[in-house]
């Protein structure tokens, strides 16, 4: 049986969970996994975790800074990823995120269920008939 | 969850500031970078960053505590809108102020008197032992003769300890200047009863009943940092109490001042022999392990050997019981505490309405902001609180201002309330506890004014707001109710006053038996160590006389032991030689006079005679009776001639024969009980007890406050020992004396005026309201020819839509709930016809006055123009 990823629920601080609209949700929880993976590379700003997704996925997914920021934010409190303020490639101010300890067994937990969430999809589309 | 402070959060919220802004900064850069304008990369930018309040409290939403920061916004928020509206605010916040004000104020009232337990050591181990003819009782409440209680305290097991005291006014001299003051003679087991110690010195030992001991004497903590500084060398320091010399040996704690206001405590210095029938009050500590039932059995079996010779009927008239001292003093004011509260909780109650009816216009005034607000996505729990947030701040500031309108308040109420009234006045004070329930009471108030409103405009359909701009819509209902509520409260009150205001009247009319306007008074003590025979006091009371009726405008003066209105008297019983037996317990005052005290006082004289000068020790002794013992005895006429004597074996000289009848006199005050006299001529006492206290009475054409100040004079130049500030006038002894009623009828009434101003309030937003939005609805029915004084009625019928339902649940609730008055109210029944219909009348009266103002705003609406305004 597929194992659900923490998508459906979101916890906020406080520990209540607090349901979620679903479609929003796996976004929310697929930017959550993209952030964190874009993160192990090394320390980066918003707006290069931004570019980075966009470059990378070739433009497919737009990461809305509407939602990237309120998931910095959360995966911050969560103490996922921590942040510093430091000069830019620029030489600008800019506050950069790293993956912490927590975040980066966090990505390897998501990844491996992503991974089989996917799988598991792909079965169920690959198969031609209805199972008896 | 740990609270991120205030200060925390505003950091977070300036370092996102800084976050999203390196964001844009480098996001345009790039684009410049691609060769777009600076100012065309700006505004790209920004269009694809989207709403940056948005992002920026999405993003806050997911730090720890969101909700404070919610609570906080909505403060401000709420906080910018009354400042923006502060008429609203300042009538809401204003009634709110006073309702819980006045609720507060009334708590601690009720708290510091009813609640609180005795200030004493184990208060519940404390009761008042009383056996006594019921009709004792009635003027001197719990109690026991001396002679009974005596025996009672050295045969008791169930009581550990007991005391007896009586209070009396008495002269002090030595203090900073001579002093009536409120004295205890307490038997010298009272401290250790009630469990308390001076602060400096000691009590009275027990043991010290032996002669020349009762030279002692303790006093209050306020007498002595009025007369003596509040130097503790006071202990030791002899004074003169009613010219007796006795020595300071203590000053008790602050506070206590038990029995009745005490200023003073000395030794009770009693004879417990059989002949002794003074009643005083008995308080006894119950001893470890007895219970009150127990007590309480112990003293019927005590009785029932006391009377074992008197009759079935003499035993049934007999009260026997113990009583908890906490409901001993409290007893009385209970009920009208507990009517007070009440009261005050419907002016509370009328506050709230107020207020959510002014919410509720309010948030329909906002409903085009609601409306833009919801349709921008805000959700209705977040709509809802931002209301409720709203409300409650209301209430906090109300609440705020309130509570020093409380602090007042009491202020007020301690110092307006006549002595005596309020048992434990002294203690009352605002306390942590009250603060504590006054906040939550603020609380609940916002909350309980703003649910209905909030619930109302936040359910609002979005396109309400934004399609219809001004259309009447349909919360008129709700306000209908608010004021239905306000108006029959209002009413509630309004009847409760009306009783008690014609009541009072009643009792101003009541005929008093004598006319007490024109009397200047003066109170004088002369105690038994200075004047010794009964020649020497009738000589200062002839040079004092006479002196007095030489000032100018006094016409004539008179002099008489116990003054009627001036809560003392003494007593007593007599036999009469016609045989006749006095009922058990049957007593009758026992006023000495002067020859012309019937003519001075205005008393009229029924039959016979008053007194004359010829009276004089040496002739015949005579006696003039009041009405009411005439009756008793001889109904059918006859008194006249009779013979009387106080004497318990008369010889032949002790025989009184009464030659004249005259009106009975209210002694105790209006509303008291009528007490049978029996009056003699002070030229013919024989012992100085009887005329060794002398209130000297003088009549003047003018206003009688201007003798005092010359009576005061003369007095101090013949007697300059006398406590000064015991002259005064009969008609403020009166008004001191109706203190207590002419107090319940004040509070009530300003309970009533205020719920009636709100109503008034009331209702005029609701009309006020309705006109606002419904000009272009008349404006519409003008043009269309509808006359302005239908316009008017249209108005009117609205108001009276409100009120009508009001009124008539209000008249309803009152008949039901006046009962509970009825032991206030003298000479008028609680349904009384005349103060419902004036009650009713006023409120309508009101609800017109605040009807016309909007009204004549309605009929004055320009169609051309009210169409134009939207």
């Amino acid at each position: 049986m597929y194992e659900a990823p923490h998508y459906g629920h979101t916890s906020n601080a406080d520990g209540r969970d607090m349901p979620r609209d679903r479609s929003l949700d796996l976004l929310q929880g697929t930017l959550d996994l993209l952030v964190l993976k874009t993160l192990s590379w090394g320390p980066a700003h918003g707006y290069a975790i931004a570019r980075w997704i966009e470059r990378l996925t070739a433009d497919v997914l737009v990461v809305g800074e509407g939602s990237l920021y309120p998931a910095l934010h959360r995966l911050e409190e969560r103490e996922w990823i921590a942040s510093e303020w430091r000069l830019s490639e620029h030489n600008r101010r800019a506050k950069f995120y790293k993956l912490t300890a927590r975040g980066r067994q966090q990505l390897r937990a998501e990844t491996a269920s992503w991974e089989r969430f996917v799988a598991a999809v792909a079965v169920v589309l690959r198969t031609a008939e209805q199972p008896s | 969850m740990k609270l991120p402070s205030f200060r925390r959060r505003r950091e977070r919220d300036i370092a996102l500031d800084d976050e999203i802004r390196s964001h844009l900064t480098m996001a345009a850069a790039d684009r410049v970078a691609r060769g777009e304008s600076p100012e065309a990369a700006a505004a790209a930018v920004r269009r694809e960053f989207g709403n940056v309040t948005h992002v920026k409290e999405v993003t806050r939403e997911g730090w720890g505590g969101a909700w404070l920061d919610q609570l906080e916004q909505d403060a401000r928020f709420a906080a910018r809108l009354l400042r923006r509206g502060p008429m609203f605010a300042a009538t809401a916040m204003a009634t709110l102020a006073l309702g819980i004000g006045l609720t507060t104020a009334m708590f601690t009232v009720v708290r510091s008197v009813l609640l609180r337990p005795l200030p004493f050591a184990a208060p519940n181990e404390l009761f008042v032992i009383s056996h006594e003819p019921s009709g004792v009782r009635r003027f001197f409440g719990l109690s026991m003769a001396d002679r009974e209680y005596a025996p009672f305290s050295r045969a008791t097991t169930t009581f550990r300890s007991t005391t007896s005291y009586r209070t009396y006014p008495s002269s002090l001299v030595g203090g900073a200047e001579p002093a009536r003051i409120p004295v205890a003679a307490v038997t010298p087991s009272f401290f250790a009863t009630l469990g308390v110690q001076p602060r400096h010195g000691h009590a009275f030992a027990i043991d010290s009943d032996g002669p020349g001991s009762d030279a002692v004497a303790l006093i209050s903590a306020t007498l002595w940092r009025e007369q003596f500084a509040g130097d503790t060398a006071v202990i030791g320091r002899s004074v003169l109490v009613d010219g007796y010399r006795k020595t300071i040996v203590g000053v008790m704690p602050d506070g206590f001042d038990f029995p009745r206001h005490s200023a003073m405590w000395v030794p009770l210095a009693s004879a417990f022999d059989s002949a002794n029938t003074r009643f005083q009050v008995v308080i006894g500590r119950l001893a470890r392990g007895a219970t009150p039932e127990r007590a309480a059995a112990e003293l019927r079996a005590f009785a029932a050997h006391d009377e074992a010779g008197a009759s079935a009927a003499e035993r049934e008239r007999e009260v026997s019981t113990i009583v908890p001292l906490h409901e001993a003093l409290v007893g009385d004011v209970r009920k009208p505490l507990v009517i007070f509260s009440i009261a005050v909780g419907l002016v509370l109650l009328i506050a709230c309405a107020n207020v959510s009816n002014l919410m509720l216009l309010r948030a329909t005034a906002r409903r085009h902001e609601l409306g833009i607000r919801s349709a921008l996505g805000a959700e209705r729990g977040r709509l809802l609180r931002q209301l409720l947030t709203e409300s409650v701040v209301i209430a906090v500031a109300g609440g705020v201002a309130g509570l020093a309108l409380a602090e007042a308040g009491v202020r007020l109420l301690v110092s307006v309330l006549p002595l005596g009234i309020l048992p434990r006045a002294s203690e009352i004070h605002i306390d942590p506890v009250v603060i504590g329930i006054a906040a939550v009471a603020c609380i609940a108030t916002g909350l309980l004014s703003g649910t209905l409103p909030a619930i109302g405009a936040s359910k609002r359909d979005p396109r309400d707001g934004l399609t219809s701009a001004g259309r009447v819509t349909g919360r008129a209902p709700l306000r209908r109710f608010f004021v239905a509520i306000e108006t029959s409260l209002s009413l509630v009150l309004l009847v409760g006053a009306g009783l008690m205001i014609r009541s009072f009247e009643r009792l101003q009319s009541v005929d008093l038996g004598f006319v007490p306007d024109h009397l200047a008074v003066a109170t004088l003590d002369f105690p038994e160590s200075q004047y010794r025979s009964v020649d020497e006091l009738r000589g200062v009371e002839k040079q004092l006389a006479g002196a007095l009726s030489a000032i100018p405008g006094s016409h004539g003066v008179a002099a008489v032991n116990w003054l009627p209105l001036d809560s003392t008297y003494v007593m007593g019983d007599f036999t009469l030689a016609d045989g006749q037996a006095l009922p058990r317990g049957y007593s009758v005052l026992k006023p000495c006079v002067s020859a012309n005290y019937f003519s001075v006082m205005g008393i009229r004289v029924r039959d016979g005679r008053g007194f004359l000068d010829s009276d004089s020790p040496g002739a015949e002794q005579v006696v003039v009776i009041s009405e009411a013992m005439a009756r008793k005895f001889w109904p059918k006429g006859g008194a006249i001639g009779q013979r009387l004597t106080f004497a318990e074996k008369p010889g032949p000289g002790d025989w009184l024969r009464i030659v004249g009848v005259v009106d009975d006199v209210v002694h105790d005050g209006p509303a008291s009980a009528l007490i049978p006299a029996l009056y003699r001529p002070i030229a013919q006492v024989t012992k100085p007890f009887w005329i060794s206290h002398l209130a000297f009475v003088a009549r003047t054409e003018g206003d009688p406050a201007a003798l005092v100040a010359p009576m005061r004079k003369t007095i101090h130049a013949l007697e300059p020992t006398q406590p000064i500030g015991a002259i005064t006038t009969m008609e403020s002894n009166l008004s001191a004396v109706t203190a207590e009623p002419r107090f319940r009828s004040m509070v009530v009434v300003l309970f009533a005026a205020m719920a009636l101003t709100m109503a008034g309030v009331g209702i005029y937003g609701i009309l006020a309201f309705a006109v606002a939005e419904q000009t272009r609805e008349i404006g519409i029915r003008i043009a269309l020819g509808a006359s302005r004084s239908s316009i008017v009625r249209l108005m009117l019928a609205a108001a009276a839509g409100a009120t009508i339902p009001g009124a008539v649940i209000g008249i309803v609730g009152a008949l039901v709930g006046m009962r509970a008055l009825s032991s206030f109210l003298f000479g008028v029944g609680a349904a009384d016809p005349f103060a419902y219909a004036a009650a009713t009348l006023v409120l309508l009266v009101t609800a017109a006055a605040a009807t016309i103002g909007p009204a004549r705003r309605a009929s004055r609406v320009d169609p051309m123009l009210s169409m134009r305004i939207q």
